[in-house]
């Protein structure tokens, strides 16, 4: 501050020395709604974020799972190149004696042969004459290993069916293929096979491609009970008995889902769908009481987004309220989805999905309680546009190269309140059910 | 607070809107407080902070214009009537004040910020803000002449 101020200064300072205005007659409640907002904005940005963060990182977890290298270990003493997965899983020498047939052996391969696409050299190429023994005495004999990303493994039963997944064939060279089935080689994983001359030759497979696009429809169920909330830091603007009246008086029968989807696969593990469903909560509502009536005051206090006033107390009995029927909440919803599937055999996997979805209000038909007064009134207007997520996990099950059925718990909510901003009663939070769906490959 | 926001404030309704917003600025940082027995000058600080910045911001704000200097003439004791002062007149009469002139007669006369301080607050230069400060004490000067001539 500076020093020797002029004496006008301080003669208008001192003027307001013992000056202290009247306050405004409703300035704190102005002050503590709005301070109520910026909470409720923060809660709100907090969980918009959580969910992109939640969305984002599920995304760049899966394209970072995905893009693990499978590195192939050489044993020394052999020169045989095995993959990790093999390694842990001990899957390799079982798939051997599974899949090739009974017999020893000729190692009589010149690989000078070897013309893989022209993407093979010496390095690629590495002579072992390894005998392998599987279980059942089913021998075979590699002649060579060949680096893994040449040549993408691919392997069939006895029976001629694909037992390794779909993205063997998507990536299998035709060239290569060929190559090795005019030689009675087979192949499998780095490795290849010399296979006896009794043995029957591979056919190629009528599927070669895996599907990345499917269609897919669903039905979730999830039971929603009554609907409100009350928002305690306006509760003195709800009848003390309000929430006990409807749940006396409503009942959720169901709140069935509907949805149709476009899934796109990235990998045999990660995808995304967008789609458009519909549903409908159905509400049955008996209301029979009478209540006592509040006593509210409006001087010097602040009405509430419905123009209610804060409830100072009640008095005697107030109208009886009689009421049997339905209500019902309609609405369009389009879901984005990101979905991750994990092989446990060859039919099942597990499954599980998390979807955003914006929701379009149709319909809000019946009754229900007014908060206040506990008088009967018509639906409130809900907000005719809304946010909700779902989280749902599961098991899917292959039944053919196209079809897959799945089932899922789920538990989902509304992100947006039903209500608008500042409202006593809100909706209630999340709701757990189950889900069915159906997914078709399309190509 | 409440008074400061009257002086700083063109009317009553500007008043309450930065009374409103200074005191939720309050609320939100009040956990940056160390000494509990410098709340009251911490919480002036903060109004008075909000005040000059909520008319700087606002489009209809001043026009920080490079104003003359005006050659102050320092009060002398007897060109200022020595009675006791209405303080609801002077808040009226400062309110009566263009904008410019009150908020730096505000902030440098009564609440006592530097002319440095209040050429930042407003972004403006210290010299301007002096000249604003010159023209603003000859008005209330003048004013103060007149009330005490019509005795």
């Amino acid at each position: 501050m500076e020093k020797n101020r002029p004496n006008i200064d301080q003669l208008i300072q001192s003027s307001f020395d013992a000056f202290e205005p009247q306050l405004p007659i409703g300035i704190w409640n102005n002050i503590e709604d709005k301070l109520n907002q910026n909470d409720a904005s923060k809660r709100k940005k907090v969980l918009t974020w959580s969910s992109v963060a939640a969305v984002v990182f599920i995304g760049l977890s899966g394209m970072f799972y995905s893009n693990i290298p499978d590195n192939a270990t050489v044993d020394h003493k052999t020169g045989i190149k095995i993959s990790n997965t093999e390694l842990k899983s001990g899957s390799f020498e079982n798939k051997l004696s599974q899949s090739l047939p009974i017999g020893n052996g000729n190692s009589d391969l010149d690989l000078n042969d070897v013309d893989l696409n022209n993407s093979l050299d010496n390095k690629d190429v590495k002579t072992t004459g390894k005998e392998l023994v599987g279980e059942n005495n089913r021998n075979i004999t590699e002649i060579a290993s060949i680096n893994k990303n040449s040549v993408v493994p691919n392997l069939f039963d006895i029976n001629q069916e694909p037992i390794l997944t779909q993205e063997n064939y998507e990536n299998m060279n035709e060239a290569n293929f060929d190559f090795l089935n005019s030689k009675k080689l087979g192949l499998i994983n780095t490795k290849i096979l010399q296979l006896p001359a009794s043995s029957q030759i591979p056919q190629r497979p009528t599927k070669q491609k895996r599907s990345i696009w499917a269609f897919e429809v669903g039905y979730d169920q999830n039971q929603t009970a009554i609907n409100y909330a009350v928002n305690t830091q306006l509760s003195k603007y709800v009848h003390k008995n309000f929430v006990n009246r409807i749940k006396e008086g409503e009942f959720a029968l169901a709140a069935p889902q509907l949805h149709a989807a476009l899934r796109y696969q990235f990998n045999p593990n990660w995808s995304v769908a967008i789609g458009l469903g519909f549903s409908q909560t159905r509400i049955s509502q008996s209301f029979n009481f009478q209540d006592s009536t509040p006593v509210s005051m409006a001087q010097g206090n602040e009405a509430d987004i419905n123009g209610n006033y804060p409830i100072f107390g009640y008095v005697g009995l107030g109208m009886p309220v009689a009421y049997n029927g339905n209500q019902s909440i309609s609405m369009v919803s389009i879901p984005l989805s990101v979905g991750y599937q994990r092989p446990i055999n060859r039919s099942w996997a597990f499954s599980s999905e998390i979807s955003m979805r914006f929701n379009k209000l149709l319909t809000t038909t019946g009754k229900t309680l007014d908060y206040h007064d506990l008088s009967l009134m018509d639906v409130p207007n809900y907000r005719s546009q809304i946010w909700s997520a779902k989280l749902s996990i599961g098991a899917e099950k292959r039944v053919s190269l196209r079809d897959i059925w799945g089932v899922r718990l789920n538990t989902q909510g509304a992100l947006t309140p039903f209500n608008s901003v500042n409202s006593p009663v809100s909706n209630r939070g999340w709701s757990i059910g189950m889900s069915v769906f159906y997914r078709y490959s399309i190509w | 607070m409440y008074g400061h926001c009257l002086r700083y404030a063109g009317n009553v309704e500007e008043a309450q809107d930065v009374l409103q917003d200074g005191f939720i600025k309050v609320f939100e940082k009040i956990s940056s407080l160390k000494d509990a027995n410098a709340l009251e000058g911490w919480m002036s600080r903060i109004f008075i902070n909000l005040a000059l910045s909520y008319y700087r911001k606002k489009k209809s704000g001043p026009d920080w214009v490079e104003m003359e200097p005006l050659q102050e003439v320092l009060s002398e004791e007897n060109d200022i009537p020595n009675n006791d002062l209405d303080p609801k007149l002077v808040l009226k009469q400062i309110q009566s004040l263009p904008e410019k002139y009150r908020l730096v007669l505000n902030a440098y006369a009564i609440d006592g910020l530097s002319h440095k301080e209040i050429a930042d607050l407003l972004e403006t230069t210290e010299s301007n803000t002096k000249s604003i400060l010159s023209r603003a004490r000859k008005m209330m000067r003048d004013w103060l002449n007149e009330k005490d001539n019509k005795k």
